[in-house]
């Protein structure tokens, strides 16, 4: 399931600065890679930002295909951002929402292609710590972090298995066809993804709490 | 030891017209006590194999009755339960979380494994000892079906479970993988309770129940059982 890696990306083992750095250093570079696009986001600035994030990217040792591609689906959806903004009078907001949005998810390979989840969730779960006197279950919140980066390129796959499945039945150009399946997939997914981490006590309440994670 | 007293389990369905609610009923007043290692549950699809599964490690709730696992009870002490009963599901890739096998085993160590070194160390042993250490740092998806079940096992038995659940283990591999898994279970020392369309896997059993309606219909030794069950279903 090639779809799996082609939207956020997975950790990819190398030895480059940004595999060495730790996942807060590497939260920090997103940061500044996003906030001004976001503050910002005249198009000067988001065309620099985003040719530096993809530079950036480049530099992780991962396949310029899994560091650069972009799954169908969102290449799609952000074209006829573009295209509507631009054909509306309003290419520089065009610019401002595609570039956004790609200047986000580059950022985000950065970390999730040099860093191995089990170490992004010990970050997690150490920064939220401290609200565990609030409530906050840090093991749960971890988790949740996990399953969600795990369940995206999942339904990004389920969109491209639908579109095939749509295509043999001659019903491609049925939105219906190809939206509801892939939303029944999805909530079955979650089903299942629920089921197996009850079923495997994940989400139980650790009875060991006193302990400490070494990160 | 397992035991089921008088179990019965009741969902409510949209009834024929699709205006109202109607009970439908899987399980039917089951009473089974199962000291056995090794038991296996047949039956068609539907007829409840799983849902009686799913009772041992509190996935599914009784309607009526009570489910007693080692002394402790799924309805009331889910957590404790679910730590001394492992459960597999039929498709690994719904219970993998992690991308790789080695990151996955390493989530089932969180608990009694604080140091990352030290759990990363424990995750990749216990991969190796199941002949998986050339893929433990593989993408899930990468995988065979074969590979994905021996590491959703591996991930299960990480926590070293006393009961082992496998819900229908051997049904998405081809034969040189089903006997892997054969041979895999023959040798766990855990207590294990399988539902399977396999009868070569629960040939394996010391005892054999076959389900029906979410009725038993027959229960005993393999030879007997698995022999009336073929008979049934021809």
């Amino acid at each position: 399931m090639n779809a799996a890696r082609a939207l956020l990306g997975v950790h990819v083992p190398g030895d480059t600065l940004w595999h060495r750095l730790g996942p807060g250093p590497k939260y920090l570079v997103f940061l500044a890679l996003t906030v001004p696009a976001l503050v910002v986001g005249t198009p000067p600035v988001i065309l620099t930002l985003l040719a530096l994030t993809l530079a950036l990217v480049a530099t992780t040792s991962a396949p310029l295909r899994l560091a650069w591609g972009l799954p169908w689906p969102l290449a799609l959806v952000l074209a006829v951002l573009g295209a509507f903004h631009a054909l509306t009078g309003a290419p520089a907001t065009g610019v401002r929402v595609v570039g956004v949005v790609l200047i986000a998810l580059y950022a985000c390979r950065i970390l999730l292609l040099t860093t191995p989840m089990p170490v992004l969730v010990d970050a997690l779960v150490a920064v939220v710590r401290p609200l565990s006197h609030l409530g906050a279950d840090p093991e749960r919140f971890g988790l949740a972090v996990a399953v969600f980066l795990r369940s995206v390129p999942h339904v990004v796959a389920s969109f491209g298995e639908v579109r095939d499945a749509a295509r043999a039945r001659g019903v491609e150009r049925n939105p219906l066809a190809l939206v509801t399946p892939v939303a029944i997939q999805t909530v079955a997914y979650a089903r299942t993804t629920g089921e197996a981490l009850t079923a495997r006590g994940l989400g139980d309440p650790d009875e060991s709490s006193a302990a400490t994670m070494t990160p | 030891m397992i035991r089921l007293e008088h179990v019965a389990l009741r969902v409510g369905v949209p009834d024929a017209s699709g205006r109202g609610w109607s009970t439908r009923t899987l399980l039917h007043d089951l009473h089974l006590d199962l000291p056995e290692r090794r038991v296996a549950f047949v039956g068609s699809n539907g007829s409840g194999k799983s849902t009686l599964l799913r009772l041992l490690n509190g996935l599914a709730t009784p309607t009526e009755g009570r489910v007693c696992v080692d002394g402790l009870d799924p309805a009331t002490d889910g957590p404790r339960v679910r730590r001394h009963v492992g459960f597999v599901f039929t498709d690994p890739a719904s219970q993998l979380v992690m991308p790789t096998p080695v990151e996955d085993v390493e989530l089932s160590l969180r608990r009694t494994h604080r140091d990352r070194r030290a759990r990363r160390e424990a995750a990749l042993a216990l991969l190796a000892s199941r002949g998986l250490a050339d893929v433990a740092e593989q993408s899930i998806y990468d995988l065979s079906g074969g590979e994905r079940q021996l590491v959703a096992l591996t991930a299960v038995l990480a926590v070293e479970p006393a009961v082992l659940v496998l819900d229908e283990p051997t049904t998405l591999l081809d034969l040189r993988n089903r006997n892997l898994l054969h041979r895999t279970l023959a040798e766990l020392p855990q207590q294990t309770v399988v539902a399977t369309h396999d009868l070569g896997l629960a040939g394996q059993a010391e005892r054999v129940v076959v389900v029906d309606a979410g009725r038993i219909v027959a229960d005993g030794a393999p030879t007997e059982t698995l022999a009336f069950y073929e008979r049934v279903m021809a």
